[in-house]
């Protein structure tokens, strides 16, 4: 059983062609309400986790516990002007944050969420890739950035998309190389000891993960966790947006809604990678009675790991330009290859 | 096998409609220092003229301007941009078209077993002296 079977059933009154399209869209628009509502708790509660590590209150005012400040926020940016600036290359300033806001929600609609007791397996794409899918819809998030840095001719925007840049392209690749890693492991079962083939989709990695490969692969683990949270620009690596030297960055220039959609993109990118590292690495939606609760098991893992995510980026002071794209090629590319080759070991030899 | 990808169709034409409505509505909406001042005498109006979001406190040309903490703006010369880190792309480029060769043989490695594996070492490795020759070169450090 699965959502679409689930609301398929719901409207099977009006015949099998209607009520699958019905279906097809509700499913849809099901996970990106579910995505939305979490965005905003997530601001919630990383404004209220940052007031509490600063002996602050946080928002108290709007609503019970400040809870509607987020909803406060979103009227305002809309409310807000957007100035556009005079010498600006119009198609590609307007198109930048929608670049950012479609990639983040098309990722979302691509992971496996495990299933949840009435409605089945909430997964919505079914396919045998996914992984190289996500993969490559996460490649378009730096033609956002870097549209948005040359769209303008502002000196700070213009830093901010190199430093961009400079960080996607050097924490992509130890990245891709720890996700080899687990593709590698996830190649031989557990149980039989066989091939398998389905290690390229999500949900065939979760099938595979009978013991969570961050067990077997720690090493990877810390790797594609730091590559995660400095792909996302999350504070120890926030040298696109650093508000000390460049104003915001590539977002300098856009006001409104328009900068409110990179903020969106700014924190969908740490809670996708969230559930991209708790897929992989910590087994995901498996456990005791998975086919009930393997949903809420997958949420408790992600909100642990956003958590940790805030933690490091109230606490941390932001990383030195030249030791930034250092971390990713002298450190974290030789350690991804010796985890490689051990993956390649474990497989052949430990099992 | 199709049918997987319906709901990432439309995912695509949902939001890409969202967007297009919300920026559609969005001037309309929106505080516009564009919209033409009017003057109307009515107490309920005066207080409108005088608030600030109506009548914005820059009334030259300055707020287009690339934002520059008040300063007169200086944009860059139009042309070609340095960028000082172009081996860290190419080095990029090669170490990823490397793991799209990669991905298939990490699918199969199981059964492609030791030999294969011992192969793809020494395939990474050459890569590895291209960023070790950009380290020694200074090519990593953010000024060279």
């Amino acid at each position: 059983m699965n959502l679409l079977i689930r609301i398929h059933d719901w409207f099977s009154f009006l015949g099998p062609g209607v009520s699958y399209g019905i279906a097809y869209l509700l499913e849809t628009i099901f996970i990106l309400i579910f995505v939305g509502i979490s965005f905003m708790a997530l601001i919630y509660v990383f404004r209220k986790y940052m007031a509490r590590i600063q002996l602050r209150i946080g928002p108290n005012r709007v609503g019970k516990y400040g809870l509607l400040q987020v909803v406060a926020d979103a009227f305002k940016l809309i409310g807000k002007e957007s100035i556009l600036p005079a010498n600006r290359d119009d198609l590609a300033y307007r198109l930048a944050p929608l670049i950012i806001m479609m990639t983040t929600m098309v990722s979302f609609v691509i992971i496996p969420y495990g299933s949840l007791a009435y409605f089945g397996s909430l997964t919505i794409t079914h396919s045998d890739v996914t992984l190289v899918l996500l993969f490559g819809v996460l490649s378009l998030l730096p033609i956002g950035e870097i549209l948005a840095g040359i769209s303008t001719k502002s000196n700070y925007a213009l830093l901010g998309a190199l430093r961009g840049v400079a960080k996607d392209v050097s924490f992509e690749v130890p990245m891709l190389i720890s996700a080899l890693a687990i593709i590698m492991i996830s190649s031989r079962s557990f149980i039989t000891g066989a091939q398998t083939y389905n290690s390229l989709s999500l949900a065939g990695i979760v099938e595979n993960q009978v013991i969570p490969y961050g067990i077997i692969d720690p090493l990877g683990l810390l790797i594609f966790y730091i590559s995660m949270v400095a792909r996302a620009s999350f504070t120890p690596f926030d040298l696109a947006e650093s508000d000390s030297e460049l104003i915001t960055g590539y977002t300098t220039e856009y006001s409104g809604m328009r900068f409110g959609l990179f903020y969106i993109g700014l924190f969908g990118m740490v809670y996708l990678g969230s559930f991209f590292v708790s897929i992989l690495y910590l087994g995901a939606y498996n456990g005791p009675a998975s086919s009930d609760l393997g949903f809420i098991y997958l949420f408790i893992k992600t909100i642990i790991l956003v958590l940790i995510a805030f933690l490091a980026w109230v606490s941390l002071p932001r990383i030195r330009v030249d030791k930034f794209v250092n971390l990713g090629w002298k450190y974290l590319l030789p350690i991804s290859i010796i985890n490689l080759v051990y993956a390649g070991l474990f497989v052949l030899y430990i099992r | 096998m199709l049918t997987g990808y319906i709901a990432l169709m439309i995912t695509i034409i949902l939001v890409g409609l969202s967007l297009y409505l919300l920026f559609k509505i969005l001037p309309s909406i929106s505080q516009n220092r564009y919209r033409p001042w009017k003057i109307s005498l009515k107490r309920k109006d005066i207080m409108e003229n005088l608030a600030i979001e109506n009548n914005p406190p820059a009334k030259d040309d300055s707020y287009l301007h690339p934002f520059e903490s008040g300063e007169v703006a200086k944009e860059y010369p139009a042309g070609n941009i340095t960028v000082q880190y172009y081996v860290i792309v190419l080095l990029f480029v090669l170490f990823d078209i490397d793991m799209l060769l990669l991905l298939p043989w990490a699918f199969d490695f199981y059964s492609l077993g030791l030999f294969s594996f011992i192969e793809t070492i020494i395939f990474i490795a050459m890569p590895l002296f291209a960023v070790y020759y950009a380290f020694r070169r200074g090519y990593m450090r953010w000024m060279r």
